[in-house]
């Protein structure tokens, strides 16, 4: 296996980069389209979240609030328009400012008061998860569900020329603006990462942070950055929920989606591309598996069901196997390149002379 | 000696102690928007915790007046059970997270940071479920008994004896399996084991809500559920067997378990610190190239204390099916427990003593702030305060330096005499 990856790296590398897209186009356009469009909700908030996981982790931080954050956003979103009559959009904002300012908050605990990190993303889960279903209670009078008719979800977009394709129509078009958004973040998460100084400091950071520190890089502000920007990713994800979906706030709507997103970075090697195809993988195989329950056919294997629904948890160990095989591999051929080139010289040294008397 | 070590249990109580209070400070915040007393709020949430039946103020947590045949008479409150003691009830939610938070320290004290206890422990559960009704039934049907209830009373008694032990032992080797993966990819492979057990949780979720929704789901109940265990596999609680007349368990579900659990702390604690294996296993998280260094099996080690941690987590699940809930019920996995044990072993700073402590107290709080719910107030208001008690008490390097710092600003550069006395006094002046 070990041989085998050495061998075919690149070419491995091509043909996932490739030919990935391209199964990937053949089954959008081939599946129906109800399924295409569910897959595409689905995979929303794990392009948000994984972005959000992956520019903390990218700069050093492992974020693991997630989850709270997502809630968080999407009950906010919620509270701010419940009464006011105000447009979605103001909801989706406040989301994203509540949500930065949670990150603000993750760094400033954790860099400043030096609070561990697991302890303070679990316990900022807890938190949110506990406080959210409590100011519902003591300021809305509701049990685990706030809706009303003064709350609307932000409006389907017709998107101009592609409406007009007949295939490209109803796969393409037709979403609310955090699917676009969600988009459009993926590349610019990756403009940022990649071609900015910014984006530059971030990876610089996360890959050694003492060299980024030699080298004159503030790393607390950088990882304030990227934590703030995770926070607002989050809060994003988390109004998509309970603004892009349905209009209401349910008591635990996030469900676990921080964690699977947090898989789905992992997944895509903290790629921003990656996770975004990485994002329509779980989306897809979720909207299949409902899909399946649905259908009401009772000679389906439940099985079958379960396995689609779990089927990218499973290929997430597989590909974190596959993560450590490639770094074991990467070293020893290292190790193998610097036999060969000094292999003669080192036998020397330990044949003829005497290296401290220990060797 | 003595009174040093008297001093150094101090010094370590000191944090937590100041981060409860704390805690409890910024959660009365939360209560007084809520539009409620905070000081009143309190007195319910510890007495409906810790207190007995009756009990009214904090006073009552200790003393209690009792008005008996002749007068009023003053008792000491933890031995006064009439109509059950709310310790009870606190001890039966105590369980799982002591066995938990063992199964997060015996991972942790090897230098593992795994947090797959959540998917062990559902699927020690949902193992433990299972077996609770196949096994009775199999053995019925090999001694060809049609009706349990006419079983002869001999092979009732020995399956009483037999079933659960059974079941807890299947429990304990599904968790260790599990735990196993993440320790071999660790060892082999170097996987990250706290990103594998993140992602081995979600598929032990995944996988027993569909086992409970479809080929082990019982009826058509609204809410997916199990098949009920039979009663031979059952763990019976101690009011109804052990204690049948003591009232003091009267309404909670406390029974073997929290011996199990305790007997659990007992043999891990001697493990760790008693043998040569714990001794292995301390060295390896210590530092791993000094292990190495002194000839001591980091491997072997890891994949053992991943192999514990997983049976701890198991006997987590079954305990909680075969001796409170007796099936599982869809949402069970999901809910988070063993994210709970993870957070108490962390806050108990690994140590066994201080799990037993930790567990009591915020499954005492949880315990109180449900029983909130008829005051007015969500019971969510229990892991608010747990949440910030967590925060309060991670913040110790920040206290730590700070305390420091107005210490050497009050006292001018003359020696301190006596410098755990005085951080006791300093963590006192800093919570008010």
């Amino acid at each position: 296996m070990i041989k085998f990856l050495n061998k075919h790296s690149r070419r491995l590398r091509h043909a996932l980069l490739i030919g990935g897209p391209l199964v990937g186009l053949l089954l959008f356009l081939v599946l129906p389209e109800r399924l295409v469009q569910g897959g595409i909700r689905l995979a929303t908030p794990y392009i948000l979240g994984a972005l959000a996981a992956l520019i903390a982790s990218r700069a050093g931080v492992l974020n693991l609030a997630i989850e709270g954050k997502m809630l968080l956003g999407a009950f906010i979103g919620v509270v701010v328009l419940y009464k006011t009559g105000l447009d979605p959009v103001v909801g989706v904002m406040a989301a994203v400012i509540m949500g930065g300012l949670l990150g603000l908050v993750f760094a400033i605990l954790y860099l400043r008061i030096r609070i561990n990190l697991i302890i303070l993303a679990l316990a900022l889960n807890l938190f949110v998860a506990n406080a959210t279903v409590f100011f519902l209670r003591v300021s809305f009078g509701a049990f685990g569900t706030l809706a009303d008719p003064s709350i609307h979800s932000l409006p389907i977009l017709t998107i101009p020329i592609i409406s007009g394709i007949p295939i490209l129509a109803e796969r393409l078009s037709g979403y609310n603006a955090i699917v676009y958004l969600s988009w459009f973040m993926v590349l610019f998460m990756w403009l940022l990462l990649y071609r900015t100084r910014f984006g530059r400091h971030v990876r610089a950071v996360g890959e050694n942070r003492e060299a980024a520190e030699t080298v004159g890089i503030n790393v607390t502000l950088v990882q304030t950055f990227a934590l703030t920007l995770s926070g607002m990713l989050a809060g994003l994800a988390g109004s998509f929920l309970s603004l892009g979906v349905l209009s209401q706030f349910l008591e635990n709507m996030t469900a676990g989606r921080g964690w699977i997103a947090i898989t789905v970075s992992l997944f895509a090697l903290e790629q921003p591309v990656g996770a975004f195809f990485t994002a329509l993988f779980f989306g897809f195989s979720e909207a299949l598996s409902l899909g399946l329950q649905n259908t009401g056919d009772t000679k389906l294997s439940p099985a079958l069901v379960a396995l689609v629904l779990a089927l990218p948890q499973i290929a997430t160990i597989g590909a974190l196997v596959l993560v450590a095989l490639r770094i074991r591999a990467a070293e020893l051929l290292k190790r193998r390149n610097f036999a060969a080139q000094f292999g003669q010289e080192l036998a020397n040294l330990r044949r003829g002379v005497v290296v401290g008397g220990q060797d | 000696m003595t009174a040093k070590r008297l001093r150094q249990a101090l010094e370590s109580a000191a944090i937590p102690i100041l981060a409860t209070i704390l805690g409890l400070l910024v959660s009365s915040v939360i209560v007084l928007f809520a539009r409620a007393d905070p000081m009143q709020t309190y007195e319910h949430l510890f007495c409906e915790g810790f207190g007995p039946k009756g009990c009214q103020t904090f006073g009552n947590l200790l003393f209690m007046d009792v008005k008996t045949d002749n007068g009023t008479q003053t008792v000491f409150s933890l031995f006064y059970g009439a109509q059950g003691h709310a310790l009870g009830v606190t001890l039966e939610r105590a369980t799982i997270l002591i066995l938990a938070a063992l199964s997060a320290t015996v991972a942790f004290k090897a230098g593992l940071f795994s947090i797959g206890m959540d998917g062990q422990l559902v699927l020690g559960a949902i193992t433990a479920a299972f077996l609770g009704y196949a096994l009775p039934d199999l053995i019925y049907g090999l001694a060809g008994i049609s009706q349990p209830q006419a079983a002869p009373g001999a092979l009732q008694t020995v399956m009483h004896l037999v079933v659960p032990a059974l079941c807890i032992g299947a429990a304990m080797l599904v968790g260790a399996f599990y735990s196993w993966i993440a320790g071999y990819l660790k060892v082999k492979l170097n996987v990250n084991e706290l990103i594998s057990t993140i992602v081995l949780n979600a598929i032990a979720v995944q996988l027993v809500g569909y086992l409970i929704n479809f080929p082990l789901r019982s009826d058509f109940n609204n809410i997916a559920r199990t098949r009920r265990i039979d009663d031979t596999a059952w763990l019976v609680p101690f009011n109804r067997g052990l204690f049948l007349n003591s009232e003091w368990f009267s309404g909670s579900r406390v029974g073997i378990g929290i011996i199990l659990a305790l007997l659990a702390a007992l043999v891990i604690w001697f493990f760790l610190w008693r043998t040569t294996a714990g001794y292995e296993q301390r060295m390896a998280s210590g530092s791993r190239l000094f292990a190495r260094f002194g000839g001591i099996p980091n491997e072997r080690a890891a994949l053992r204390a991943m192999l514990i941690s997983g049976a701890l987590s198991g006997l987590a699940g079954a305990i909680q099916i075969l001796g409170v809930e007796r099936r599982v019920v869809d949402g069970f996995a999901g809910a988070g427990l063993g994210f709970d044990g993870v957070l108490v072993a962390i806050l108990a700073k690994e140590s066994i003593g201080g799990i037993l402590v930790v567990a009591v107290f915020f499954a005492g709080l949880q315990q109180g702030a449900i029983n909130l719910q008829f005051a007015n107030l969500p019971r969510q208001l229990g892991g608010i305060i747990i949440a910030l008690i967590i925060l309060f008490s991670s913040m110790e390097n920040f206290f730590r330096t700070n305390l420091a710092r107005i210490q050497a600003r009050l006292r001018p550069p003359q020696r301190a005499v006596d410098a755990a006395a005085e951080g006791v006094a300093a963590a006192g002046g800093g919570a008010t």
